[in-house]
């Protein structure tokens, strides 16, 4: 396969480079310094971007270090420990989102340096975690709460921010990364063929003290989670006839990923430029786990095939990100962004005992999008007065594209759709006196499909002292509907199913109220404690419905009906003490839904309770970090609509606990090995998955895990001159 | 130094990693196989079509070569080929895409009692280094009958958007595809005056009971007297209909699922899936010619074009709009009267003989003559319908439903059969003999019994806990079972079963 091989090439090209690069440097190389990125997080060329969430949302960070921690290769192995973020899996598309506050991928944006993500259908929201790398990544950011003002559509329970780092990090002028992961999945591992394999290489120069640059790739080999499933290969026959026991296949099927990227940091008197190119390539393949057991008219014995999937999605981002100080204090932040996605299907016909494809069916192109972006700010607009300051800037998104998945199977018009925003925004500092501050935000939107939008926020924060701060933030969002709602097509004589091009957006708010103390227990000890209230309200949520159309016939089709509250308590403490970092955080949410709000069908609150531990220790005497991580995801319910009347469907609770060991066997080579998932968690009992009018049998569940896995990652640091 | 020996450790280590094993993605070995070992002819053929099968798509066009050696067989004299074959090699062209290709023999004279008389045709090159033979390298034609006992059949049903009806004999191994739309109503050709309605391509009648005007009769017309109906509502549940116009009644004349009925009071503007002579949607025909009422037909739904998707299906087209009918019988023959259900000036009349070789005699309302649908009685005995209709109840609905690879047996005509569901102690399809048959359980009254039952459209699988034996006229035992409802590349329509005389 062509993913593969192009795969191979590169990473011999890349290593040729490096050893020559390796060998040459090796006379100059006597004063390394210790492996600092690994111990310490050095925030270098911080962006600007989230600065001023920082003072008007709470934010959560996770750094290089709790990276590290669990050997995250991408966002799906990190998010999962953050308390109000849940990540569910689906095993056959090999997609995995995350829901907030209980609203799932669709209400979260997900930024790269502050720039929207281009995702399948869409701009920023219901990304497939799975595709971001963090291999190049400083940091990431978790801002909780409505940030419509911010960051326009979908912003509703939140926005995620991946930083990039920029630079390097101490005085050398290379500094080449190497690492090898080795994963089992489950008990399932063999050095090709069976479990993750992980490889990172990542290259870094200072051209000057003003310019820097960086290259880098990872490939992550994924051979996915048999769990019982016999693979491609499998076939019971019996009696000469093909016995269909739906064993063919996998639990999960296998991904393969492969990211490229290059950036470059410099700087032009006081004004930083910063540019970041991108390329990812994923394949999927999709086993189906019905044989088609078809006899060979000549011979009359089976010739069993399958008609298998492939899906390919490659994405190119170039980012452009200037900084710099516009007159005086007052300074400007402009990005600019050329994103283009596109998603290759293939079906073929997979011959099971002759191991090959017999026929493609299809090999297109079935989604492609290309966004242009823009957004652009200027701050501390007033300087010279104490009491009031001002931010204003626009955003601006024009998006091409198609997606015949979406549209679906039956669309007989796969039409290119464009969507296009203006967006202007203002949020306002006013600074009562020293404790107090106030800063309204307002936002107009101007969208190609709805029209107009006015949303808005209001914080305000009260210092009682410098380690007492109480914050309140009242935002608004909204969810665009996305492209299936709006324009999904199945037309036939037993369905009538069709999007509905006349939604509007469904509205949310929040009300945050964030309470925050720091102890200082002892000269090495802290506490921190963080008490925060919650509540969303989306309203005109988007559910399917039956309606009739002109002919009198059965329309299923979308419409702003339904209304979901959520309302929410949690505590986070953390405390550092001496060689002990501990944390604990609890979460008690309830949500109610009211299912359209025409019939009035509302629920009481379903509440659910969370979880979440990190403790870790570390040794210096043997250069060694011990670290366990906990998550205990309560039962979670919703309201379904069923044939009469509502219904509380359910998923049952369960624990996550990973942990690990990291070591400095030199100062150049460090080894981690850990284990995720040490109560085996795979499916969990869901009463809530939907089923359609051709649903099948079987106890409901969802698939959480892949059992009980270990790694082992190498990684191998040098810095030179 | 050792840093050097480290760093190609991990690069080597990095390369081993970042390996994987590539095997099964590309294409399988292109082999050409002959469709059987032996081909029989009988007296009356002149030619034999030879099928070569591939074992998949060609991807690039060839030839194949055949050479052939007689028994008693001179090539000009007793036999030739298409291709030409006289110079001892016969060259087939095959394109690419072809999943076969075939050649014809021309049969010249008639085998000689008590001498064998048969040629051999076998692989001998192809002009792509990449081909090969399969394990079917030859096959040998006979001057005569090879009976056939068993065999694997790939029905001709035509795909996805099923545009034939394929009828199939067991004892000589002959399918007859015929398609779905070229009749609506059929004749019946016993005692009984009957007149059947095309199911396959849901065809409707409603009598206009107390009208014998063919003419009086169109949209604009009042109803001689209401009738009291069930239809269903948007929702789909039961709602009560009075109808007392035409324009009233055509709504619900259509199979859908918004088609009207009464099956309380007897009413149904299909025939009932059984297929029994007492179920017809026309009354008994009457030979008073003043009994026998009018009746509006929907002439069912066109055939549409292929579903797009694969796996799905795209059997019911556009409306064929409506006919008026009326049928009179003298007990031999049957007399219809038909218009296009505006017509007010005047109607057409054709006289259809009853011919007892047929169980039913097809009839083209559009084309206005008799059309060729079924084989002889004794010589069809599972009809391959694919779409297949009536006014019926399914899972507590009582609607006018569509079926897709339904499957029907010759009741009529006297065929038997009936269904096998493995369960403990019951034999697998292999293991069933003829000491396992249950001469009782054969049913002669229902020709639904297989159904769409054999296949789960959903998961797309074939149902491997059930098959079916079957008796026909002469006698003869067959058990048959489904291997499979879709073509290798996922399209539906394209049936495929195995048989055994037993």
């Amino acid at each position: 396969m062509s993913l593969n091989k192009n795969t191979n090439l590169l990473f011999l090209t890349f290593f040729f480079s490096v050893i020559g690069l390796a060998q040459e440097s090796k006379k100059q190389e006597k004063d390394s310094l210790p492996m600092q990125q690994l111990d310490e997080v050095v925030l270098t060329g911080e962006s600007k971007v989230m600065s001023l969430s920082k003072k008007l949302f709470s934010v959560g960070t996770i750094d290089q270090q709790d990276i590290a921690k669990v050997a995250g290769n991408n966002l799906a192995d990190i998010l999962n420990y953050n308390l109000n973020i849940t990540v569910t899996p689906n095993p056959s598309t090999g997609r995995s989102t995350i829901s907030m506050f209980g609203l799932d991928g669709q209400y979260v944006k997900v930024l790269i340096d502050g720039i929207p993500m281009a995702s399948d259908n869409g701009m920023g929201n219901n990304i497939d975690i799975t595709q971001i790398n963090l291999e190049d990544v400083e940091r990431i950011e978790i801002v909780e709460g409505s940030m419509g003002v911010l960051y326009g559509d979908n912003a509703v329970a939140g926005v995620i921010n991946i930083v990039t780092k920029r630079g390097l990090e101490n005085n050398h002028k290379w500094q080449l990364q190497l690492s090898v992961q080795e994963e089992t999945v489950g008990s399932e591992y063999a050095l090709f063929d069976e479990g993750r394999h992980i490889q990172n290489v990542k290259l870094s120069h200072k051209l000057s003290d003003k310019t820097s640059v960086a290259i880098g790739g990872s490939r992550n080999d994924n051979a996915g989670f048999f769990n019982g499933y016999q693979g491609k290969n499998y076939v019971n026959i019996q009696d000469n006839a093909v016995v269909n026991d739906s064993l063919r296949g996998m639990e999960w099927n296998p991904k393969e990923q492969l990211t490229a990227y290059g950036n470059l940091n410099t700087s032009i008197g006081k004004h930083n430029i910063f540019y970041k190119i991108q390329y990812y390539d994923e394949s999927v393949p999709v086993y189906n786990h019905f044989v088609n057991g078809r006899l060979d008219s000549n011979t009359g014995m089976p010739n069993p095939t399958a008609l298998d999937q492939n899906f390919d999605t490659e994405r190119v981002m170039n980012n452009l990100n200037i900084t710099g100080p516009l007159k005086g204090p007052t300074v400007y932040n402009l990005s600019l962004s050329h994103q283009t996605q596109k998603r290759y299907y293939k079906q073929f016909v997979y011959n099971i005992l002759q191991h090959g494809i017999e026929s493609v069916n299809s090999d297109d192109l079935s989604q492609s999008s290309e966004i242009w972006y823009s957004k652009g700010f200027v701050s501390n607009m007033v300087p010279d007065r104490d009491f009031f300051n001002l931010q204003l800037g626009y955003e601006f998104n024009h998006q091409t594209g198609f997606d015949a998945i979406a549209t679906g199977e039956y669309s007989s018009d796969v039409v290119e759709n464009t969507l296009e925003n203006y967006d202007f925004f203002g949020v306002m500092d006013f600074n009562i006196n020293d404790r107090f501050s106030l800063f309204p935000g307002a936002r107009f939107t101007n969208n190609s499909q709805f029209g107009n939008k006015l949303i808005w926020s209001l914080s305000s924060t009260y210092d009682f002292s410098n380690t007492f701060k109480v914050k309140a933030v009242f935002g608004s969002a909204f969810r665009a509907p996305n492209f299936e709602e709006l324009f999904f097509y199945f037309v036939d004589s037993n369905h009538n199913v069709q999007g509905n091009p006349n939604l509007d957006p469904e509205d949310g708010l929040s009300v945050f109220l964030n309470v925050e103390e720091k102890f200082r227990l002892s000269d090495s000890s802290m506490l921190k404690t963080v008490l925060k209230t919650f509540y969303f309200d989306i309203d005109g949520k988007i559910a399917s419905i039956i309606s009739t159309d002109d002919q009198d016939r059965n329309l299923f089709t979308f419409d702003n009906v339904d209304r979901s509250q959520i309302l929410g308590f949690s505590l986070e403490n953390s405390l550092m003490m001496n060689r002990w970092q501990a944390s604990l955080g609890m979460t008690y949410m309830g949500e109610s839904t009211t299912i359209d709000a025409s019939e009035g069908i509302s629920s009481d609150f379903l509440w659910s309770f969370n979880l979440q531990s990190a403790l870790s220790y570390s040794i210096p005497s043997i250069n060694t970090a011990l670290s366990a991580q906990l998550k205990y995801t309560g039962r979670s319910q919703v309201v379904l609509s069923g044939t009469d009347g509502s219904v509380v469907g359910q998923t049952d609770d369960f624990t996550w606990m990973d942990a690990s060991a990291r070591t400095n066997i030199t100062k150049d080579l460090s080894l981690t090995l850990g284990a995720r998932n040490i109560f085996d968690i795979v499916r969990v009992n869901a009463s809530d998955t939907p089923t359609g009018a051709h649903g099948s049998g079987g106890a409901p569940s969802r698939l959480f895990g892949n059992r009980r896995s270990y790694y082992l990652k190498l990684l191998y640091n040098l810095n030179f001159n | 130094m050792k840093k050097t020996i480290l760093l190609k450790a991990i690069a080597l280590l990095l390369i081993i990693s970042s390996c994987s094993d590539d095997e099964g993605e590309d294409l399988i070995d292109f082999t050409v196989n002959f469709s059987s070992e032996t081909v029989g002819t009988t007296e009356e053929d002149t030619s034999k079509e030879i099928t070569l099968s591939f074992s998949r798509p060609a991807s690039e066009a060839g030839t194949i070569n055949l050479t052939y050696t007689g028994t008693n067989a001179e090539y000009g004299t007793d036999f030739t080929t298409t291709p030409d074959g006289a110079s001892g090699t016969i060259a087939i062209s095959v394109a690419a895409g072809d999943r076969n290709t075939s050649f014809t023999f021309n049969k010249l004279s008639n085998a000689i009692e008590g001498s064998s008389k048969s040629v051999t045709f076998s692989i001998e090159s192809f002009d792509q280094s990449d081909w090969s033979q399969g394990s079917t390298a030859s096959t040998l034609v006979s001057y005569t009958a090879v009976a056939a006992s068993s065999g694997v059949i790939d029905s001709e049903n035509g795909g996805s958007n099923m545009p034939n009806q394929v009828y199939f004999d067991f004892s000589s191994a002959t399918q007859t595809a015929v398609q779905r739309d070229t009749w609506e109503i059929a004749f019946f050709n016993g005692t009984e005056n009957r007149v059947f309605l095309n199911p396959a391509l849901a065809v409707s009648a409603v009598e206009i009971t107390g009208e014998t005007d063919l003419l009086s009769i169109t949209e604009a017309s009042d109803l001689p007297a209401p009738m009291e109906l069930n239809g269903l509502n948007a929702m789909f549940q039961p709602e009560a209909v009075t109808v007392s116009t035409v324009s009233e009644l055509l709504e619900g004349l259509p199979v859908s699922y918004y088609q009207y009925g009464n099956l309380d009071e007897g009413i149904s503007f299909t025939d009932n899936a059984e297929g029994t002579l007492e179920g017809t949607a026309f009354s008994e025909v009457s030979t008073t010619a003043e009994e026998n009422y009018v009746y509006i037909v929907s002439l069912g739904f066109e055939i549409p074009g292929p579903a797009e998707d694969v796996g799905s299906i795209e059997t019911t087209g556009d409306p064929r709009g409506y006919m008026k009918v009326r049928v009179l019988s003298d007990g031999n023959s049957y007399t219809v009267q038909y218009a296009d259900l505006a017509e007010t000036e005047s109607y057409n009349e054709v006289t259809v003989a009853k011919n007892d070789a047929y169980n039913l005699t097809a009839f083209s309302l559009t084309n206005g003559e008799t059309v060729s649908v079924e084989p002889t009685k004794e010589q069809w005995d599972i009809n391959l319908s694919g779409v297949f209709s009536y006014y019926g109840s399914s899972q507590g609905l009582v609607a006018g439903l569509t079926y897709s690879d339904y499957v029907l047996h010759n009741t009529l005509g006297g065929t038997g059969l009936y269904q096998v569901t493995i369960e403990e102690g019951v034999p697998t399809y292999a293991n069933f003999a003829m000491a396992d048959v249950d001469e009782s359980s054969f049913v002669y009254d229902n020709r639904a019994v297989v159904g769409s039952g054999w296949r789960d459209a959903f998961n797309g699988t074939i149902n491997e806990n059930v098959y079916y034996i079957l008796k026909d006229v002469d006698g003869n035992y067959y058990k048959f079972d489904f291997t499979a409802f879709t073509s290798t590349e996922g399209e539906r329509g394209h049936y495929q079963f195995t048989y055994e005389r037993l």
